[in-house]
C-alpha cells in the first residue's frame, strides 16, 4: 500500500536503530494563548467557566424576552400580542431556556470556575471532557432554539406531558428539536457531574478534609450527585419520546394498552431533583457570601452540609407531589404529602442557619450581601407557599393555577437567580480583576427585588382567584370585580416584569461600564475567607504558585487573622498581599498543565449534526456519525498533555513518540 | 501534506459519492446499493482521515529509508483466506455466513495493511510496534471487548433459556453475586497479582461459555419449544390456539387501578364492579371512541374467558357477508385476571345491544351501554 | 442607616403579601367566579377548613422569619465593632430549631391525611355522571338511574347539570390528551387521563351556576376549554331530566327551520348527533364523528337550546344581558331561569352565526384540511364549512327548535 512512506533519520553515531522525529499520531496542537483560538480550543477550567457564564447569560436574555412577551400578552384580557400556537411555544421555551440553558449552565459555570480554586487544585480532573461538556451545552442550546426557524418550537410545555407531546397532537418538529437538544445538553450535564465529583473527591489540597471544604463546593458536589442520578432518568424519558415521535413506538399510546402517567412519573423523578439542582448552587453561593460580610463563620456548618445532603436525598422521594391531581389514589397521595412536608425541614434549617450566621456579626451591606439577604427572605416566601402545596387537598385547588407560578418563581427567582447575582457581585473582582460598580449595583438590586415582587407577588392572588396557568388569553367573564380582580393584578404583574427587566438591564450596563473602567480591584476587596482569594485577580492559568496546605475551614481568613485570647475577637496578622507574596516566594518550579485541544469542539459539533439527521434525513446523521468517529479517533490518539515544544511552536520536526505516550 | 495514500482514498471516496448520486437517479431499488456504497464512502473517508491524521507518507528531503528486514510472522494471510472461504461459502449457504466473511475479510485486510505499514515505518522495532498499537488499539479494544461481552452474554442467555424458571432466578442471583464479589475483591486489593485477576476473569468467561455451549446443544426448555410453535396473534374467540399463555395472570396486569370496571365470575354468576357504583351492576357504560379497560376476574374453578359481543361487521370477502364482531380475553384460570381493552366507535343499531358474556356460563350477560 | 430603612420597607412587603392572602380568606365580595376560597359544597369545605389554618401558620412563620432577619440586620450592622469571635454554631439550638418546624408539620400532616381520605371516598355516592374530556370540550353522560328519573342515558355537553344536596360522583376519562376537571367552588381538580377512569366527588349546597376551567394543558385552545356546573333543586333537576328525555320534535312543515334541518342533514350530521332526527328516506340519521374527528366524538346537539353555552363552554348561547340575568339570579329562582333555556330573543346570534360561518377563526383548533397529515385527515375541532349566509340563517332557525 501507499501509506508507508515515512521519513526516518539515521543518527550520526551510526547506531543501527533510527527513531523518527515527525509529529506522530496527532494533528498539530492548538497553541494560541490569545485571540479566539485561545478560547475555542481551551481546556482551562476558568475560561470554560466564563464561557459557560456568557452562554447562560445570553440564554437568560433570550428566556427573559420570551417572558416579557408572555407578560405583554397577559397584561389585558383577550391579549392579541401572540396567537395561541406561538404562546404555547413561548411558555414552553421560556421554561426550557431558563431551566436548562440559564440556571444549570450558570451553576456549571460557577462550579467550573470556583471548585478547583476553592479546593486548591490547578484544573479539573478531565479538562478535555470539561471542554466537551461546554460545547455540547452550547450546541444543544442552539439546536433547541433552531426550531424557531424550522417550523416552530416545542409547544407541549416544558413538562411535555404525553400524549399531548405525540406526533398527532404536535405535528411540527418543535418537540423533536426539544427532545434531541435536551439529550445533547444532558450529555454535557452528565460528563460535567462526573468530572466535578472526581475533581472534588481526588484533587483537594493537602489537609482539606471533606468537612473543611468550602460550603459552595459542598453544595455543588451534592448537585453533581443529583445530576448524576437524575439526568439518566430524563435521558430514558426523552428516548421514549423520540422513539414515539420518530419511529412509531407506542410507549404512551393508550390504544395499545399504555398508561400516559408513565411519562409523568419519569419526568418528575427527574424533575423534582432538578429543582434542587437549580437552587442548591445558589444556596452554596449565599452560604459563602453571608459569612464574608458578617465577618463570622457559617453558623452550624455541619448542619448546612448535612441538610444540603438531606435535601439531595429526600428530593428523590417527593416527585409525585407534582401529580396530586393526576389520580394516584389516596395512599400514594398521603405518602408523598408526608415526604414533601419532610423536605421542608432541612430547607428550613438553611434559612435558620443563614439568619444565625448574621446574628452577632459585623454586617457589611455590599450589593452581594443585599442579594443574599434578599434570597433569605424571598426564598422563605417561596418555601412557605411550597409547604402549602404539600397539603394535598389544598394543592388540588392550587395546582396548575398562577399560585404555582408564583410559588416556583419565588423559589427559582428569589432563590436561584438572586443567589447567582450575589455570586456575580461577590466574585466579579476575582474573575475579571475589576469591581462591579456598587452604586449601580444598589439600583440593580432594588429594581430587581421590587420588580420581582411586583411580577410574582400578584400571581399568588391570581392563582387563589382561580386563574389557571398556560392560558394564552384570560377572559373578563372569569375575572371578577373586587379587590382581587384579574385585570388589575395581571397588569401589575406585567408592569413588574418590565421593572425587573430594567433591573437586569442595569446589571448589563454595569458590566459594560466596569469593563471600560481601567481601575483594578484590590486583591481582597471583601475580606474573604476561602482559598480562591489566595491567588491573584484574575487567577493565573495555573491557579496557585504553590498548592496551599489547609488547616482550617476558612483557611484564607485564618491566615489573615488570629483570635485575641482576652476578648475572643479577631485581630489582623497579615494582609492578603502578604499571604500572596508568601505564596509567590515558594512557587513550584515545574507546573504541569493540560494542553488545549481541537477535538472537544469537533466531537461536540458532530452530535447536533447527527440529531439534525435523525429529524430530517438519516443520511445527514451518517455524515455526523463519521465526524463523531473521526473526532473520537483523533481524541484517543492525542495525549492529554502536549510536550513543551508544541507550546513554543518549535515543532518543525515534530516530537518523539516517547514524549507523546500515555 | 497529502500523501499518495490519502489521495487514493480521497479519490475512491469522491467516486463513491458520485456513484451514490448516480444510483439515486438511475436505480429504482436503491436500498441495497445505497447502503453498500454509503458503507464504502464511510470506510474510505475514514481511511483517508487516518492517512491525513497520521501524516503518513510525509516526505521532506530524503527518500524513504524503509526497513529492509524480513517481515515478521503474521496471521493475517490465514485470516484473510478464511474470510474469502466464508464469503464463497456464504454465497451458496446463508447470508449470515456471507456477511461474516465480508467482515472478517475487511478486518483482516485493514489489520494487514496497517501491520505491514507499521513494520516498515522505521528501523526501530519498538517504535514500529508502538505505532501499530497507537493506530489500531482504539478500534481493536472496543470491538474485541464488545465481541467478548457479546459471547458471554449470549452464552448466559442460552443457559437461562435451558434451565427452568426457578433455577434461572437462582443462577441469576448467584452469578450477580459472584461478579460483585470479584469486583469488590479487585477494588479492595489493588495489589492483587495481574495473572490472578486475568485467571479469575478468564475462568469465569470460559465457564459461562462452556455452560452456554452445553445448554445450546441440549436445547431450550420444553415450554418454550411449545410456545414457539404457537401463534402470538390476538386470541380468537374460538378454540384456544395457545397452550402456554399466562393463565396465572394475577399480578401481571399493570393497569390495575382506574380501570372502568371489573367483571367478576363467581359461582356461575357474572357481575360488574363499576368504579363509582357501590352495588354490583349488570350494565357497564362504555363511552364512544374512548379506550376503555375492563378487568375479567375468574373466581370459578374452570377456565373461562370473557367475550364482548359488539354486533356484526361486514366482511370484504365474500362481499356483503357479515360476521359477529367479538373481542375476548384469553382463557383465565381460577383466581386470575385478564384485561379487555374496548374502543367502540358507535352505539349499537336500534333494537340491538352489545354485551359481555362468558362462553360455558349460560344465562349470564352484562349489557354494554354505548350512549 | 437608609439601607436599613429600605430593608424594613422590603420586609413589610413580604408581610403584606401574606396579609393579603389572609384578607382573601376573610372578606370576599365580588371575587372571580373561580375563587378557591369560597366553598359552596361540603367537599370544597373540607379543603377550605384545612387550607385556612395552614395558610395562616405559613403566614405567621413568614412573619417571624422576616422580623428576625430585620432585627438582626439592624442590631448587627457594621458600627465599627471588632471582628467577632469565630463561633461555629450551637448544636442544641440547631436541633431545637429543627424539631419545632418538624412538629408543626407533623400536626398539619395528621389533618391532611384525614382530608385526603375523606375526599377519596366513593362508597356514599348517590348519583353518577360520566365525564369525558376531549380537545376542547367536555361530554357528560348520565347512566340510567331510575331514582332520578333517568330511564335512558342522557348525553349533554358544556354544562354539567346536577341536583343540589346530592353526593355526585364524576367518572372522568379522556378521548385524546390529558385534561383536568375543576369546579373550584365544589372541589379541587382531578385529571381526566385517557385509558383511566378517575373519580371526583361533587356536591353543591345551593342552586346556582359554578364556573370551572380545564387546568391541564391540552393544546391550542386550552384557555378556552371552560366548564360550568349548574346545580338545580331536586324538583328542577327532575324537570331538566324529563326535558332531556323528551322525544324529538321535527320543525313545522315549510318553515325556515325545516330548511335548516335539511342543511343540518347535509352538513352537520356527519359529526353531530341529534337523537330522533330522521333522514328523508325515513332512516335514523346517525352521526359518524369517528370517521371525521380525531377524538372520535362531537357534541350531541339534541337539546342544544337547553344549555347556555356552545362549543364546549367556550361561547355563550345567551346574549350578555340574558346570561347575566341567569348568573346573577338568587338561588331560589336560578333553576327556573335556567330551565327556560334559550329563546329567540335571548340567543347570542352574533357568536353563533360567526361560529357557523368560520369556526376556526373564533377558536384556535387544528381544523385546516391541508394540515392534517398527522391525523390521517381527521379534524381536531370544527372545520370551516363554507356555509352561505342563507344556510346559516336556516341553521340558526333549526337549532332554535332543539329545546
Amino acid at each position: 500500500m501507499a501509506i508507508i512512506e515515512r521519513e526516518t533519520e539515521v543518527t550520526a553515531t551510526g547506531i543501527d536503530i533510527a527513531t523518527p522525529t515527525t509529529t506522530y499520531g496527532v494533528l498539530k496542537r492548538p497553541v494560541a494563548a490569545t485571540g479566539w483560538r485561545a478560547w475555542v480550543f481551551t481546556v482551562d477550567h476558568k475560561k470554560l467557566g466564563l464561557m459557560y457564564g456568557a452562554t447562560a447569560m445570553f440564554f437568560f436574555i433570550v428566556g427573559g424576552v420570551e417572558a416579557l412577551l408572555i407578560r405583554l400578552q397577559l397584561a389585558a384580557p383577550n391579549g392579541k400580542v401572540l396567537n395561541a400556537d406561538l404562546y404555547n411555544q413561548m411558555f414552553t421555551m421560556h421554561a426550557t431556556t431558563m431551566v436548562f440553558l440559564f440556571v444549570m449552565p450558570m451553576a456549571a459555570g460557577f462550579a467550573n470556575y470556583f471548585i478547583p480554586l476553592q479546593i486548591g487544585a490547578r484544573d479539573v480532573a478531565f479538562p478535555r471532557i470539561n471542554a466537551l461538556g461546554f460545547w455540547l451545552l452550547l450546541f444543544g442550546g442552539i439546536f433547541i432554539n433552531l426550531s424557531w426557524f424550522l417550523g416552530g418550537a416545542a409547544d407541549g410545555g416544558w413538562f411535555m406531558y404525553a400524549p399531548n407531546s405525540g406526533p398527532v397532537f404536535s405535528p411540527t418538529h418543535g418537540i423533536d428539536f426539544w427532545a434531541f437538544g435536551l439529550q445533547i445538553a444532558g450529555v454535557a450535564s452528565l460528563t460535567g457531574s462526573i468530572n466535578l465529583i472526581v475533581t472534588v473527591l481526588n484533587m483537594r489540597a493537602p489537609g482539606m478534609t471533606l468537612m473543611k471544604m468550602p460550603i459552595f463546593t459542598w453544595m455543588m458536589t451534592v448537585v453533581q450527585f443529583l445530576l448524576l442520578f437524575a439526568v439518566p432518568v430524563i435521558t430514558v424519558a426523552l428516548f421514549l419520546l423520540s422513539f414515539q415521535r420518530n419511529f412509531g413506538a407506542r410507549f404512551f399510546d393508550v390504544a395499545a394498552g399504555a398508561d400516559p402517567l408513565l411519562w409523568q412519573h419519569l419526568f418528575w423523578i427527574f424533575g423534582h431533583p432538578e429543582v434542587y439542582i437549580l437552587v442548591l448552587p445558589s444556596f452554596g453561593i449565599v452560604s459563602e457570601v453571608l459569612p464574608v460580610f458578617s465577618r463570622k463563620p457559617l453558623f452550624g456548618y455541619p448542619f448546612v452540609v448535612f441538610s444540603g445532603a438531606a435535601i439531595g436525598f429526600v428530593g428523590w422521594g417527593v416527585w409525585a407531589h407534582h401529580m396530586f391531581a393526576s389520580g394516584l389514589g389516596p395512599v400514594s397521595v398521603a405518602v408523598f404529602s408526608l415526604t414533601t412536608m419532610a423536605i421542608a425541614v432541612p430547607t428550613g434549617v438553611k434559612i435558620i442557619n443563614w439568619t444565625l450566621t448574621m446574628w452577632g456579626g459585623k454586617l457589611v451591606f455590599s450589593t452581594a450581601m443585599k442579594f443574599s439577604i434578599g434570597l433569605i427572605v424571598l426564598f422563605t416566601v417561596g418555601g412557605l407557599s411550597g409547604v402549602t402545596h404539600s397539603v394535598a387537598p389544598s394543592d388540588t385547588q392550587q395546582t396548575d393555577t398562577y399560585y404555582i407560578v408564583a410559588h416556583f418563581h419565588y423559589v427559582l427567582f428569589g432563590g436561584a437567580v438572586l443567589g447567582i447575582f450575589s455570586g456575580f457581585y461577590y466574585w466579579w473582582p476575582k474573575m475579571f480583576g475589576k469591581m462591579l460598580s456598587e452604586r449601580l449595583g444598589n439600583w440593580n438590586f432594588w429594581l430587581m427585588v421590587i420588580g420581582m415582587n411586583l411580577t410574582f407577588g400578584p400571581m399568588h392572588i391570581l392563582g387563589l382567584q382561580g386563574q389557571p396557568r398556560r392560558m394564552y388569553q384570560w377572559t373578563e367573564a372569569r375575572a371578577g370585580e373586587g379587590l382581587f380582580n384579574f385585570a388589575f393584578w395581571n397588569l401589575v404583574a406585567s408592569i413588574g416584569s418590565f421593572v425587573l427587566a430594567v433591573g437586569i438591564l442595569l446589571f448589563l450596563i454595569n458590566v459594560v461600564i466596569t469593563a471600560r473602567n481601567p481601575t483594578k480591584s484590590p486583591l481582597d476587596p471583601w475580606n474573604s475567607r476561602s482559598l480562591e482569594w489566595m491567588t491573584s485577580n484574575p487567577p493565573k492559568e495555573h491557579n496557585f504558585d504553590v498548592i496551599p496546605t489547609v488547616h482550617h475551614l476558612d483557611e484564607f481568613f485564618h491566615r489573615k487573622y488570629e483570635e485575641d485570647p482576652a476578648t475572643h475577637t479577631m485581630r489582623q496578622i497579615a494582609t492578603a498581599e502578604e499571604v500572596l507574596a508568601e505564596q509567590e516566594r515558594n512557587a513550584d518550579k515545574h507546573i504541569h498543565m493540560p494542553s488545549p485541544s481541537y477535538w472537544p469542539i469537533v466531537l461536540a459539533g458532530a452530535v447536533p449534526i447527527i440529531t439534525f439527521g435523525m429529524i430530517f434525513s438519516h443520511l445527514i446523521a451518517v455524515v455526523g456519525g463519521v465526524i463523531l468517529l473521526f473526532a473520537s479517533f483523533g481524541w484517543a490518539l492525542e495525549p492529554s498533555t502536549a510536550p513543551e515544544s508544541d507550546f513554543e511552536n518549535q515543532a518543525a520536526h515534530g516530537t518523539a513518540l516517547d514524549k507523546v505516550g500515555h | 501534506m497529502f500523501s499518495t495514500g490519502f489521495k487514493y482514498f480521497l479519490g475512491v471516496t469522491v467516486l463513491s459519492i458520485a456513484a451514490l448520486i448516480m444510483s439515486l437517479f438511475v436505480l429504482d431499488q436503491v436500498a441495497i446499493a445505497g447502503v453498500a456504497i454509503s458503507m464504502l464512502i464511510v470506510v474510505t473517508a475514514l481511511l483517508a482521515g487516518i492517512a491525513v491524521v497520521t501524516r503518513d507518507g510525509q516526505t521532506t528531503t530524503s527518500t524513504p529509508d524503509a526497513s529492509n528486514e524480513l517481515a515478521s510472522q503474521s496471521m493475517w494471510p490465514l485470516v484473510t483466506s478464511i474470510g474469502v472461504v466464508l464469503l464463497a461459502l456464504g454465497l451458496v449457504t446463508s447470508s449470515i455466513v456471507f456477511f461474516t466473511g465480508v467482515i472478517v475479510l475487511l478486518a483482516a485486510l485493514a489489520e494487514w495493511m496497517i501491520q505491514s505499514w507499521s513494520e516498515r515505518a522505521s528501523k526501530d522495532k519498538n517504535y514500529n510496534a508502538a505505532a501499530r498499537k497507537r493506530v489500531l488499539n482504539p478500534i481493536e479494544f472496543p470491538v474485541l471487548a464488545a465481541l467478548g461481552l457479546g459471547v458471554v452474554i449470549y452464552s448466559f442467555s442460552r443457559i437461562m433459556l435451558t434451565v427452568n424458571k426457578t433455577t434461572g432466578a437462582t443462577l441469576f442471583i448467584v452469578f450477580g453475586a459472584l461478579v460483585l464479589i470479584a469486583g469488590i475483591l479487585f477494588a479492595v486489593k489493588p495489589e492483587l497479582k495481574r495473572s490472578l485477576v486475568v485467571a479469575i476473569c478468564v475462568f469465569g468467561a470460559v465457564g459461562i461459555f462452556t455452560a452456554g455451549v452445553i445448554s445450546a446443544t441440549s436445547g431450550v426448555r420444553e415450554e418454550l419449544v411449545a410456545a414457539k410453535a404457537e401463534s402470538h396473534e390476538l386470541p380468537e374467540c374460538g378454540a384456544e390456539r395457545s397452550e402456554h399463555f399466562d393463565k396465572e395472570a394475577t399480578g401481571t396486569l399493570s393497569l390495575r387501578s382506574s380501570v372502568s370496571a371489573t367483571i367478576e365470575l363467581l359461582d356461575g354468576k357474572l357481575t360488574a364492579q363499576v368504579v363509582g357504583f357501590n352495588k354490583p351492576q349488570n350494565t357497564v357504560t362504555v363511552r364512544r371512541s374512548t379506550p376503555t379497560s375492563l378487568i375479567f376476574r375468574n373466581l370459578d374453578a374452570k377456565e373461562y374467558r370473557l367475550v364482548a359481543e359488539l354486533g356484526t361487521r361486514t366482511l370484504v370477502e365474500p362481499e356483503g357477508a357479515t360476521e359477529k364482531n367479538l373481542v375476548c380475553t384469553q382463557l383465565t384460570a381460577q383466581g386470575s385476571e385478564q384485561l379487555l381493552l374496548l374502543d367502540i366507535a358507535k352505539s349499537p343499531k336500534a333494537g340491538t345491544s352489545y354485551s359481555l358474556t362468558v362462553p360455558g356460563v349460560e344465562g349470564q350477560s352484562i349489557e354494554l351501554v354505548v350512549p | 442607616m437608609t439601607s436599613v430603612w429600605i430593608m424594613l420597607v422590603k420586609k413589610s412587603r413580604a408581610i403584606l403579601g401574606f396579609a393579603a392572602i389572609s384578607i382573601v380568606a376573610a372578606s370576599c365580595g365580588t371575587n372571580a367566579p373561580q375563587d378557591t376560597w369560597q366553598p359552596k359544597g361540603p367537599n370544597s369545605k373540607i379543603i377550605d377548613d384545612l387550607q385556612r389554618p395552614v395558610f395562616a401558620v405559613a403566614g405567621i412563620i413568614g412573619l417571624i422569619v422576616a422580623v428576625a432577619v430585620i432585627y438582626t440586620l439592624i442590631k448587627y450592622r457594621d458600627r465599627g465593632q471588632p471582628i467577632p469571635e469565630q463561633t461555629h454554631g450551637k448544636p442544641a439550638l440547631e436541633i431545637t430549631l429543627t424539631i419545632i418546624p418538624a412538629l408543626i408539620l407533623a400536626v398539619v400532616a395528621v389533618f391532611t391525611f384525614g382530608a385526603i381520605f375523606k375526599l377519596a371516598k366513593t362508597d356514599d355516592t348517590e348519583m353518577i355522571i360520566n365525564v369525558t374530556g376531549q380537545q376542547w370540550w367536555w361530554e357528560y353522560d348520565y347512566p340510567t338511574q331510575n331514582e332520578f328519573g333517568i330511564t335512558q342515558p342522557i348525553i349533554s355537553s358544556g354544562q354539567l347539570v346536577m341536583p343540589v344536596g346530592t353526593k355526585v360522583l364524576l367518572r372522568e376519562t379522556s378521548r385524546d390528551v390529558i385534561h383536568s376537571y375543576w369546579i373550584p367552588a365544589l372541589n379541587g381538580k382531578r385529571d381526566a387521563v385517557p385509558g383511566r377512569v378517575q373519580t371526583l366527588r361533587l356536591e353543591a349546597d345551593a342552586p346556582g351556576i359554578y364556573a370551572g376551567q380545564c387546568t391541564e394543558f391540552c393544546g391550542l385552545s386550552h384557555a378556552n376549554m371552560r366548564m360550568e356546573a349548574v346545580a338545580l333543586s331536586k324538583a328542577d333537576f327532575a324537570k331538566w331530566v324529563a326535558n332531556q328525555q323528551a322525544a324529538y320534535v321535527a320543525p313545522a312543515k315549510d318553515s325556515l327551520a325545516q330548511q335548516g334541518e335539511e342543511v343540518f342533514l347535509n352538513q352537520c350530521v356527519r359529526c353531530h348527533q341529534v337523537n330522533g332526527l330522521m333522514r328523508a328516506d325515513g332512516t335514523p340519521a346517525i352521526a359518524a364523528p369517528d370517521e371525521n374527528v380525531w377524538s372520535g366524538s362531537a357534541p350531541n346537539l339534541t337539546h342544544l337550546m337547553s344549555r347556555n353555552t356552545f362549543a364546549g363552554a367556550s361561547f355563550d348561547l345567551l346574549s350578555k344581558q340574558c346570561r347575566d340575568e341567569v348568573w346573577n339570579a338568587p338561588s331560589d329562582v336560578v333553576g327556573t331561569k335556567y330551565l327556560a333555556g334559550v329563546t329567540e330573543e335571548c340567543l347570542n346570534q352574533k357568536d353563533l352565526r360567526s361560529w357557523l360561518r368560520n369556526a376556526p377563526a373564533m377558536l384556535p383548533m387544528y381544523a385546516n384540511a391541508t394540515q392534517l397529515k398527522a391525523t390521517g385527515g381527521k379534524y381536531r375541532g370544527m372545520p370551516y364549512l363554507a356555509l352561505t349566509e342563507d344556510d346559516i340563517s336556516k341553521l340558526v332557525a333549526y337549532l332554535l327548535t332543539l329545546k
